[in-house]
């Protein structure tokens, strides 16, 4: 395999999977309403209802609507807890499928992350990854934090690690994920 | 290959220009297309990782040339930012740096954010100084937040209120009054923060002052939302389409429940919803402070995140302690509770009249919330002792010297009092003294009235003796007539009893006279009935003997004209035998 032909090939997916996973880590500490969004599209993937309709021919899953009927839910449950402005049917609006289903792709992986990051935190390194971790349970700490929002100073002195070793813990960290979802993405087969 | 190799090798390879790696690591990893790959990977993944401290990122040429970035201070999702030094004028600055290179969105924030930042000026906001959006990271220059510390001599860099620990509630009271008073600020330029948290809000490290930064989510014009265009999640009436912006944690309630795109700053209707929003924030910061933990917090529980409780009509849990178990002053929680207030017109009207409450508090004067009377006064004592005590003494003095005063005249007038009754008390022994003598002549004329009326009493004696002795024998001769005639009537009473004994008996006879007179009436109605029926069974037994005594004489009859018949036949045969030979 040509080297050229690799970088070729493979560059686009190389950097939509580092978006991907970057985007997915990072600390999200003012909302915007598509973050709002993406976080009732989390719970509903949560709730199985993607699990169900990913069985569905693609033209029958109608996303947009469960999603629309899942989040007129929750707020009647919001307004069973209080006063709350009525919310009518016909005034909740969602953005279009394609929208819809990046992000829930997004809060997929998001998920994946999170639980990737436990298995780092117990120490466990998955099988197929060729380059070595070290510092599995610290990586794992440190992405934590990451995730949570703390600096990476704040990281280092809750891991009680030097700042270059809290730094190098979060790319290394990072970097395995990249590679992980490259593998589960079977990109090339690296797996 | 052991691990070592494997990371040297990336190593190595991560060191040489990127479009050298896919034919350097086809030499390090021959025959492994899969480690190829993952190496690859890693590789590009390394160069885009996570902006790490001390890593700079470039500014651009011209920037980097007269910025160098020495440390990264804070990091956020879209930004980091750094300490740096401005070669040009010689002075540490701040550098926020947008981690986007160029999209029209993210250079239309950063202009945003400079922008309404730069408008405010303010002791306790952190000031812009510089906004660059050509080449590189996008960035905006502000001051830097540090002061020269003698003793380490160094200058040492602020922090944000979320990492520095207060050192007790009067020190959360007077970072909240320092921010309000630069939000008050922002607000008088039209410009709205929406984003008050504590991770917004710098320490200066010695002076310990707080100051507002990161305008972020600022408005500061109209439409402010309709430039990032945020997916509509909930449309309302006729107010359209609305924008959630903020942080879930802090947000009030109306924010998470969404403003309209078409907030226009300069208007006052919306001012008063944009103004409300940022009190709501500055109690939420006086909240965390004291209670170490933000208004809304996401429920594993029941599944709920902040956004959706701070979206429903839940209250923050009550403030009664802070995280170090300390009770929080209640005249502080009421100022903090009705910057929290859920319905915006409760809150206070500005940001000013919140730092104006925070600054009586700490003053020790009363807030608008300290209503008892009580309260007040122990305040004014608490915040002027010297002269609370020199006016208790004068109290004191003073209540001491009238009441001697009074007590003086008091004994006086006792005395006289006294005086006064000793004078009387002698005119009236003397006039007690004239009315004895008066009293012993008196009572030798009554002596004199007295044995006279003796004599006369003991003459009537005699004479009541003697209508006694009289009046004994009339009243024995009464007695005995009395006696006598209660014998009589007591006899005429026997005769009473014994005429009423016969009364009675005459009446049990007459009953039982009564009674066999009924039965005797009843038996003489039977007697007239038997009677009556006597006679008809007379008259009937008459009526028969009567027809037996017509049948009997017709028959005496019938057999005396047959016995004449037969003597006439008798008579004839005779003579027929007489007549006829035999």
């Amino acid at each position: 395999m040509n080297t050229q032909h690799v970088d070729d090939q493979m560059a686009a997916q190389f950097e939509r999977i580092i978006r991907r996973v970057k985007s997915s880590m990072n600390y999200r500490g003012s909302y915007s309403t598509r973050d709002i969004l993406g976080s009732l599209v989390a719970r509903w993937l949560h709730s199985g209802e993607w699990e169900r309709l990913k069985l569905l021919p693609a033209e029958d899953r109608r996303i947009g609507e469960s999603v629309r009927r899942f989040i007129l839910d929750r707020m009647d449950q919001l307004r069973r807890r209080g006063e709350h402005d009525q919310i009518p049917e016909d005034l909740v609006a969602v953005p279009d499928e394609a929208t819809l289903v990046e992000l829930i792709e997004a809060a997929e992986l998001r998920a994946w992350i999170e639980a990737r990051i436990a298995d780092l935190e117990a120490g466990v390194v998955d099988p197929r990854m060729r380059i070595p971790l070290a510092h599995v349970a610290d990586v794992g700490r440190a992405l934590r934090l990451h995730m949570k929002g703390n600096t990476q100073r704040e990281i280092a002195a809750a891991l009680g690690i030097s700042l270059g070793a809290a730094n190098k813990r979060i790319l290394e960290g990072t970097n395995y994920l990249v590679v992980l979802q490259g593998i589960e993405a079977g990109l090339g087969g690296i797996g | 290959m052991t691990e070592a190799a494997i990371r040297d090798k990336l190593a190595r390879i991560s060191g040489r220009p990127e479009g050298e790696w896919a034919r350097r690591v086809e030499q390090e990893f021959p025959g492994d297309p899969a480690m190829r790959l993952q190496a690859l990977l890693w590789l590009h993944a390394d160069k885009e990782g996570p902006e790490l401290e001390g890593a700079p990122p470039s500014l651009g040429e011209a920037a980097d040339e007269r910025y160098e970035l020495t440390l990264r201070i804070d990091s956020s999702v879209t930004t980091s930012v750094w300490q740096a030094y401005d070669r040009r004028l010689g002075r540490n600055v701040a550098i926020k740096v947008f981690h986007g290179h160029g999209e029209s969105e993210a250079l239309e924030q950063v202009l945003a954010e400079a922008r309404a930042a730069s408008d405010v000026v303010s002791e306790h906001v952190v000031r812009v100084l510089d906004v660059q959006v050509g080449d590189g990271h996008p960035y905006i220059v502000m001051e830097l937040v540090s002061e020269y510390d003698a003793d380490k001599g160094d200058v040492m860099l602020g922090a944000t209120a979320a990492s520095t620990r207060p050192r007790n509630i009067d020190e959360v009271a007077r970072w909240v009054m320092h921010v309000a008073r630069g939000v008050h600020e922002a607000h008088l330029r039209n410009v709205f923060h929406r984003d008050l948290k504590p991770r917004n809000v710098l320490i200066t490290p010695n002076s310990r002052r707080a100051r507002v930064a990161d305008f972020g989510l600022a408005v500061s014009g109209t439409s402010p939302d309709a430039s990032h265009p945020a997916i509509t999640l909930l449309k309302r009436g006729p107010s359209g389409p609305v924008s959630v912006r903020g942080t879930p944690e802090y947000m009030a309630p109306e924010q998470a429940r969404g403003l309209p795109l078409t907030l226009d700053a300069r208007s006052a209707d919306d001012r008063a919803v944009l103004v409300a929003i940022d009190v709501w924030g500055l109690g939420a910061i006086a909240y965390e402070l004291l209670a170490g933990k933000p208004p809304w917090l996401g429920r594993r529980a029941d599944d709920l995140s902040a956004w959706e409780i701070a979206a429903s009509t839940e209250r923050p849990a009550r403030l009664d302690r802070t995280r170090d178990g300390e009770r929080i002053p209640a005249r502080l929680r009421r100022v903090v509770e009705k910057a929290m207030a859920t319905d915006p017109r409760a809150r206070y009207s500005s940001a000013a009249a919140l730092a104006n409450e925070l600054q009586a508090y700490l003053a020790k004067r009363p807030t608008t919330q300290d209503r008892a009377r009580v309260l007040r006064i122990a305040l004014w004592i608490r915040r002027n002792p010297q002269l609370a005590l020199t006016v208790f003494l004068i109290v004191l003095l003073t209540s001491w010297a009238v009441g001697a005063r009074a007590r003086v005249a008091d004994l006086r007038e006792q005395r006289d009092a006294l005086d006064r009754a000793v004078a009387a008390q002698k005119a009236e022994q003397a006039l007690l003294d004239r009315t004895v003598e008066q009293a012993r002549a008196a009572l030798a004329v009554t002596q004199g009235k007295l044995r006279a009326e003796r004599e006369n009493l003991t003459a009537l004696e005699r004479s009541v003796a003697e209508e006694r002795a009289e009046y004994q024998s009339v009243l024995e001769a009464k007695d005995l007539a009395l006696r006598e005639a209660t014998s009589a009537t007591r006899q005429l009473v026997e005769k009473l009893e014994a005429a009423r004994r016969e009364i009675r008996t005459a009446d049990a006879a007459r009953a039982a006279a009564e009674k066999s007179l009924g039965e005797a009436r009843r038996e003489a109605d039977k007697a007239v009935k038997d009677r009556e029926r006597s006679r008809k069974e007379r008259e009937a037994a008459r009526a028969e003997r009567d027809a037996l005594q017509r049948e009997r004489d017709a028959a005496i009859a019938e057999r005396e004209a047959a016995e004449r018949r037969l003597r006439a036949l008798e008579a004839e045969r005779t003579r027929r035998a007489r007549t006829s030979p035999p």
